[in-house]
């Protein structure tokens, strides 16, 4: 068993106090009349699926600790994680943009465009095989390689080492958040993935909802939620509370990037990426991993077409879904309730 | 049903007779998981994966000189023979939080 941390926001009261009670009733969500109490009833089944976690959680190997977490934060925004000293983690993961850059290709060392989109980093505790590839098994093994990347970071870990121990600051800090570990690759990754962890999505309207308050979003939206679980077969892998499942698919990408492909010979793995979660979605714009689609509306029209291209590798679920503009717009309406508004991200002193 | 064999198995007397002791167990995959998450089996013996999702399952390891890469739609079941000892790792390469230890003695 992983070690966990309560959530520590106001917020998350609801969650708590929404244990041991049904979900309420839903009303004044779709047409009324006839066949209304059945939907009402299909709807309530639908959202217990989506019951948010109470707690974080974290693996024994790397436990929580308020000290590592401020290690990790302090690690996380630090520029000399970088071979310019311009970037750091948080340079393409802004937390002022849902932990993206809201650019169609990241942009690495001395600004090249990189191939794929930033992926946010919002809710990673619960997720497994990191990037849009999968390439990396855990947090902890994700979290140095875009510092030592030369395409991205490009700074040597050893340079980084270096940096770090001639900081006295930094040298408290990981005594205090590691003692006796010292200062190595292992444990600057530890403290990076234990903060990443901690970075998880706030109440959202779509929350309220699923723990009782029928008014927290709208009629539309329940809907979309509704066509989301149902014919436009969204929650396939958008599911659970994240709205992911963790899995990879070719959802028909029209480019050329293998992505998991490159790391599993696999035919289904051709042209497949992960499934990134919907939380705080409408604020991540453009989309895909190319940034190939610029509003969520293009997203459902890549779905609801069946993939821009198909090829032998496209996933079995992908087909074309017959939506109606209508059921377009609800779907829209639904996924725009996934947003929470979060308390802006206090940035750390750094050692000088 | 379709059956893989992911190791040749010897002929002879002796895998013969190995093989008529040899056990099939079932592992359903359903919402997602495997029905367990570690199995032991005996050298010889077989596994019958059984998709009763509602999504495509890709069973996948190269794990212990095991080489296996089978796609399972849904009500689709393919039968795998451990014939080598070990431990394997199965994963689902779509769903990849499916994760199956076989240990084989």
């Amino acid at each position: 068993m992983g070690s966990k941390i309560r959530f520590f926001r106001w917020e998350y009261l609801w969650v708590s106090l929404a244990v041991g009670i049904a979900a309420a009733p839903i009303s004044a969500w779709g047409s009324g009349g006839a066949g209304k109490a059945d939907l009402d009833g299909q709807l309530n089944e639908l959202i217990r699926q989506y019951q948010r976690p109470q707690t974080i959680p974290f693996p024994e190997s790397n436990s929580y600790t308020p000290e590592r977490e401020l290690l990790g934060r302090t690690l996380f925004f630090d520029p000399r994680l970088s071979g310019s000293g311009l970037m750091s983690c948080a340079t393409c993961h802004n937390p002022a943009m849902a932990w993206g850059d809201g650019l169609p290709r990241a942009l690495g060392d001395g600004m090249k465009a990189l191939d794929r989109r930033t992926p946010t980093i919002l809710n990673l505790a619960w997720s497994e095989l990191l990037f849009w590839d999968g390439r990396a098994d855990s947090l902890e093994e994700q979290a140095l390689k875009p510092i030592e990347s030369e395409e991205e970071m490009n700074l040597p870990l050893s340079r980084m080492l270096e940096i770090l121990r001639t900081l006295p600051g930094y040298v408290q800090l990981f005594q205090e958040a590691y003692p006796g570990e010292g200062i190595n690759e292992e444990t600057v990754a530890k403290a990076i993935a234990a903060y990443e962890r901690t970075i998880v999505s706030g109440m959202a309207p779509f929350d309220r909802w699923v723990q009782g308050d029928d008014a927290a979003v709208s009629p539309a939206a329940k809907r979309g939620f509704y066509l989301f679980n149902t014919k436009a077969a969204c929650a396939s892998c958008h599911s659970g509370w994240r709205f992911t499942d963790d899995s990879f698919h070719d959802i028909g990408v029209a480019d050329d990037d293998k992505g998991r492909g490159q790391h599993i010979p696999v035919e289904l793995m051709q042209h497949a990426f992960k499934t990134p979660t919907l939380r705080n979605v409408d604020e991540r714009y453009p989309y895909m991993h190319d940034g190939s689609e610029e509003t969520l509306l293009d997203v459902i029209e890549l779905y609801d077409r069946g993939g821009r291209i198909h090829r032998s590798s496209r996933s079995f679920q992908i087909r074309q879904l017959q939506l109606s503009e209508s059921e377009k717009s609800d779907l829209l309406a639904f996924l725009e309730t996934l947003t929470s508004k979060d308390k802006p991200v206090q940035l750390p002193a750094l050692p000088r | 049903m379709k059956k893989v064999t992911v190791f040749l198995i010897a002929v002879g007397f002796a895998a013969a007779a190995a093989l008529a002791l040899a056990n099939q167990h079932t592992i359903v995959q359903k919402g997602k998981q495997f029905s367990q998450v570690s199995l032991s089996v005996g050298q010889g013996d077989s596994v019958l994966f059984k998709n009763d999702d509602k999504v495509a399952h890709n069973l996948f390891t190269t794990s212990n000189g095991y080489s296996l890469n089978e796609v399972q739609k849904p009500g689709d079941s393919s039968t795998v023979v451990f014939d080598k000892k070990g431990t394997v790792v199965i994963r689902c390469a779509i769903h990849p939080k499916m994760k199956l230890t076989v240990k084989v003695d």
